[in-house]
């Protein structure tokens, strides 16, 4: 049960960090091959880097629907009354879903086709550096529209199972957020 | 009003007008839209991202222009210019699933999807033909041609034509590339394209491939010393601001393809297909010739209009071309490039040698 | 037709507050779906995957892990120091210290609150021990925060460049004059305000005494790791050594290595912390940025760009009248909106209309980023002042009353700088590409 509560809170966040690692240090060889006169530049590394981009595009969708955290214009949101902004939250539970859910279809059929045309993976594309075959780079988006389906899915569940709980407006919900980010530079100032 | 995506398909069984008699280019009198006036109207979306003014844009706008005309407007070209769909990749792979229905644009990005347009990558392959003789290869229906078509077809794609006029893709460069030995070590941005990249290291300079819009400052400040491309997009892009000179070194042909999505060809009616290839080749046949009299225009704005900013023009003759062409690195990728096509680069050598 | 319906299911999917990712793949679809217009949705995902596909992108990841890790290494204070040995001592000197720091700051952070962040953590708590209004403090940082993305590097220039092709070097050098201006006529209203008021001048005498007992070559050798770090960024894309994302890849380690063993105001262990910090900063971004590619073209194909051009062109006629327009939409957005998707949905929908009553593209960037990073300082929703709010523990519109001089000495300088184009176009003219 720990295992799994902890890779609800963090399965995503894993991807993302490998993601972001990778993409410092590739970019740093990169310059690094490039400057010195004696390396050959790499011709792997700006496709290497692109395609971890994209797998942290795609996986980020599932991370910040179950984090809450999809960027949102709220004003309106914050002057409604409770109710109905746990209503509207729901709705937008369901919408969210039902968008990951079609777009999870139709990356399955650019990925693997339909019966009238061909998809990435009968082309045989190959990336231009590295050869890597495109469904495959392709196929991640799949997971993360797959899985963003997943976890709106589940926050619907959750708010529904807690529709009767005080929920923080996104205004409060911002402040809550700064004051974090208030509270790590004071630490990181102090010396 | 917007582009119908995708609804090329809609001309029934009403073939009545489509008779395939008649072929070849000759002129169309406008009275034939009578012929046309039966069909259902047809829209195709069409796109490239050649650029503003650019060879291919050029081209693509003529087409949708005389399609229209021979037509009267039955046929009609939703035209989308300057990558507003996307960058060549993405314009190929939305007329592979044939949400785009027409693309024009240079070879080497088709190369992802039709492994022979890597044809055109030999280096210098062109560089000592004149422009009849390699329209002849390009456009005409030899060998050559009735192989790319079909490695097009196998793909999905129909290859409607090509557009050249003997133009090539040319090196800017801050030192003056005389002989060999002067790209020895050279800096140079090219696209993204192992082949290419193949033919500078043969050369003993070191590309490096780069997003075009970070190209200008790149070259101001001596972080890359040339970059390859037409006339035409040196002149779009000031080149002549940061590059002292302009070497013809001709290593790439500067075609542009016209590509239409297989199913989307197919299912046009044949007068609307005698119509569309007519188009194309009025248009090619206007073209080519005014392409070779820009790309001199061109090359005179860069060496000779701009004042202070005047490049220098370094042209090859022929040994030059030939010298490269007996490096072992440029033979060794002669001798990949056709094995991986095929033997196609052979069938093109020889067509071209007449 | 199908134009409107784009518009019109986005708007009310923004303003009944569906996120903003959802509110652009419900306006996407819907023509597809109502209409059989705009493409289709094979389409929209291709098109979200070559959006996703782009390396200048990459700037935007490593700009926010490099400004975690300067904001956390204790960069600014060394800035800070610096700066307030010279000008403290005069009048006014220390606010405007603090501006100095964020206007230095700035050219190594890529974004507004991290700027306010790290210099207010340290500079707030500072200015209220000399006696000056903890109120007033926090509405200088939360403000000047602001300048962090105009001074070059910025994300949201890099962002503009992504959404128009306009060249990333251009835009940086465009950003310079303005932040500048902007950063003096701030500290113009702290040296009134400072004179005025009348300041504590024994406490930060002693306070500076402090300071200059150390030692101006003491002072400078620690500050020197700081100071260079915007020189070895911008004098990097400058002189073209780096493009911006090579510069911003290079930012990373510096900060990395000065932190971890110049300051060592960081170790090994804050390294994870660190990655997940970033990657909750740009998580709720990097799906909106590529989704606008996807979103950007079912505005072309359904011709809406087209009917926004003609909107501006046939009803605003002159440069001035659209841009007077545009400022106040930009501000009122600013103030609701994440500047990064309001830059990628905004500037490719509307820079085709200005271009044709004859703005500069680049100049239409810089207006456009000054109006939105003010957004961060204006309340009701201003992450600039969230942050100094919390960092001088006051609530957020107490500080927002006494950041509205700062505000509007910010505004005098925004009009300035939009209707004069020779602040961000002069450099650009002398030194940038005369092409994009
Ligand atoms: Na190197
Ligand atoms: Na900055």
């Amino acid at each position: 049960m720990k295992v799994l509560k902890w890779l609800d809170d963090h399965f995503e966040e894993i991807f993302l960090v490998v993601f972001l690692v990778l993409i410092a240090c590739v970019s740093l060889a990169q310059v690094i091959w490039k400057k010195a006169p004696f390396l050959e530049s790499l011709t792997w590394s700006d496709e290497f880097c692109r395609f971890m981009w994209i797998w942290t595009v795609f996986i980020s969708l599932p991370y910040t629907i179950r984090k809450g955290s999809m960027l949102r214009v709220s004003v309106v949101l914050d002057l409604m009354p409770q109710v109905v902004r746990k209503v509207i939250n729901l709705a937008v539970d369901i919408v969210s879903m039902l968008c990951m859910g079609l777009l999870a279809y139709y990356s399955f059929t650019v990925i693997f086709g339909t019966p009238t045309t061909p998809g990435v993976l009968a082309s045989g594309e190959l990336s231009t550096a590295m050869q890597w075959p495109m469904w495959m780079v392709y196929s991640v988006m799949l997971f993360g529209y797959a899985l963003g389906t997943l976890r709106a899915l589940q926050m619907t569940v959750i708010h529904m199972m807690h529709f009767g709980e005080k929920e923080l407006t996104t205004l409060e919900q911002t402040m809550q957020d700064a004051a974090e980010e208030a509270a790590m530079a004071k630490e990181g100032g102090e010396e | 009003g917007g582009g119908n995506g995708g609804n090329a398909g809609s001309n029934g069984g009403n073939a009545g007008g489509g008779s395939n008699a008649g072929g070849g280019s000759s002129a169309a009198a406008p009275t034939d839209t009578d012929k046309y006036a039966g069909l259902p109207k047809v829209s195709l979306i069409g796109a490239d991202s050649t650029g503003q003014g650019a060879a291919g844009q050029l081209f693509g706008e003529m087409v949708r222009d005389k399609v229209d005309a021979i037509t009267g407007g039955q046929l009609t070209i939703d035209y989308f210019p300057n990558g507003e769909l996307g960058a060549d990749a993405d314009l190929l792979r939305q007329l592979q699933s044939n949400d785009i229905q027409l693309v024009v644009c240079q070879t080497a990005p088709v190369v992802s999807f039709v492994p022979e347009v890597a044809v055109f990558d030999l280096p210098m392959v062109f560089a000592q033909y004149d422009a009849a003789t390699i329209d002849k290869v390009l456009n005409g229906d030899g060998a050559f041609n009735q192989q790319l078509g079909s490695a097009f077809n196998n793909a999905g794609f129909q290859l409607l034509g090509t557009l050249q006029g003997a133009t090539y893709r040319l090196t800017t460069s801050n030192t003056p590339l005389e002989t060999i030995d002067d790209f020895s070590g050279l800096l140079i941005r090219t696209m993204e394209n192992q082949n290419h990249m193949a033919f500078w290291q043969a050369l003993k300079a070191q590309p490096t491939p780069m997003a075009w819009n970070e190209v200008f400052f790149a070259l101001q400040s001596g972080n890359i010393a040339a970059q390859e491309n037409a006339a035409d997009t040196c002149v779009g892009a000031n080149l002549q601001e940061v590059q002292k000179y302009l070497a013809c070194t001709n290593h790439i042909l500067y075609a542009n393809m016209m590509t239409m999505n297989k199913d989307a060809w197919d299912q046009l009616d044949p007068a609307y297909q005698e119509a569309l290839q007519q188009a194309v080749s009025e248009a090619l046949a206007e073209m080519g010739p005014k392409l070779t009299q820009i790309d001199a225009d061109n090359k005179k704005t860069l060496c000779e209009d701009s004042g202070s900013n005047n490049m220098t023009l370094i042209e090859y003759n022929n040994d030059f071309y030939a010298e490269v062409l007996a490096l072992p690195a440029v033979q060794d990728l002669y001798k990949n490039i056709d094995s991986q096509i095929g033997g196609l680069g052979t069938t093109l050598q020889n067509e071209l040698a007449g | 037709m199908a134009a409107i319906l784009v518009f019109v299911v986005f708007l009310v999917g923004i303003v009944l507050s569906v996120p903003i990712a959802i509110s652009m793949i419900l306006g996407s679809a819907a023509p597809i779906f109502l209409l059989e217009s705009g493409g289709s949705i094979g389409q929209l995902v291709n098109n979200a995957f070559s959006g996703a596909n782009s390396t200048p992108i990459l700037a935007v990841p490593l700009f926010i892990l490099g400004g975690v890790i300067m904001s956390e290494g204790g960069i600014s204070k060394k800035l800070f120091n610096f700066f307030a040995y010279f000008v403290g001592p005069l009048p006014g000197g220390l606010p405007c210290a603090v501006i100095l720091t964020c206007l230095f700051y700035g050219a190594i952070s890529g974004s507004g609150p991290a700027t306010t962040a790290a210099v207010g953590s340290m500079c707030i708590p500072f200015l209220v021990a000399l006696g000056y209004d903890r109120q007033w403090s926090a509405g200088l940082v939360a403000v000047a925060g602001g300048l962090g993305v105009i001074i070059p590097p910025s994300i949201p220039f890099v962002l503009y460049s992504l959404a128009t092709n306009v060249s990333p070097g251009n835009l940086f050098m465009a950003g310079i004059l303005p932040g500048i201006l902007i950063g003096v006529f701030m500290m113009a209203y702290a040296v009134f305000y400072c004179i005025r008021k009348g300041e504590d001048r024994k406490l930060i005498n002693a306070k500076m005494e402090e300071l200059r007992a150390q030692g101006l070559g003491h002072l400078f050798l620690d500050s020197l790791p700081a100071l260079l770090c915007p020189i070895i960024i911008l004098g990097g894309i400058y002189s073209g050594m780096f493009t911006p994302t090579e510069a911003a890849c290079v930012s990373v380690f510096y900060a990395l290595i000065v932190s971890l063993f110049v300051y060592k105001s960081i170790t090994f262990k804050n390294l994870v912390p660190f990655l997940c910090s970033a990657v909750k900063t740009y998580g709720g971004l990097a799906f909106v940025l590529a989704f606008a590619t996807a979103f950007g073209r079912v505005l072309s194909l359904t011709r809406a760009t087209v009917v926004v051009k003609n909107f501006i062109v046939d009803n605003f006629h002159t440069s001035f009248s659209a841009l007077t327009v545009l400022v106040i939409v930009f501000l009122l957005l600013g103030m609701v909106m994440d500047t990064g998707p309001a830059i990628v949905i905004l500037a490719p929908m509307l820079l085709p209309a200005v271009e044709a009553l004859g703005v500069n593209s680049i100049h239409f960037g810089v207006v456009l980023v000054c109006c939105l990073s003010i957004g961060l300082a204006t309340p009701p929703f201003g992450l600039d002042l969230f942050v100094a709010g919390n960092l001088a523990e006051e609530p957020p519109m107490s500080v927002a009353k006494k950041a509205i001089p700062f505000i509007i000495a910010f505004l005098v300088a925004l009009i300035l700088i939009t209707y004069v184009d020779g602040i961000s176009l002069v450099l650009v003219n002398a030194f940038g590409s005369a092409s994009a």
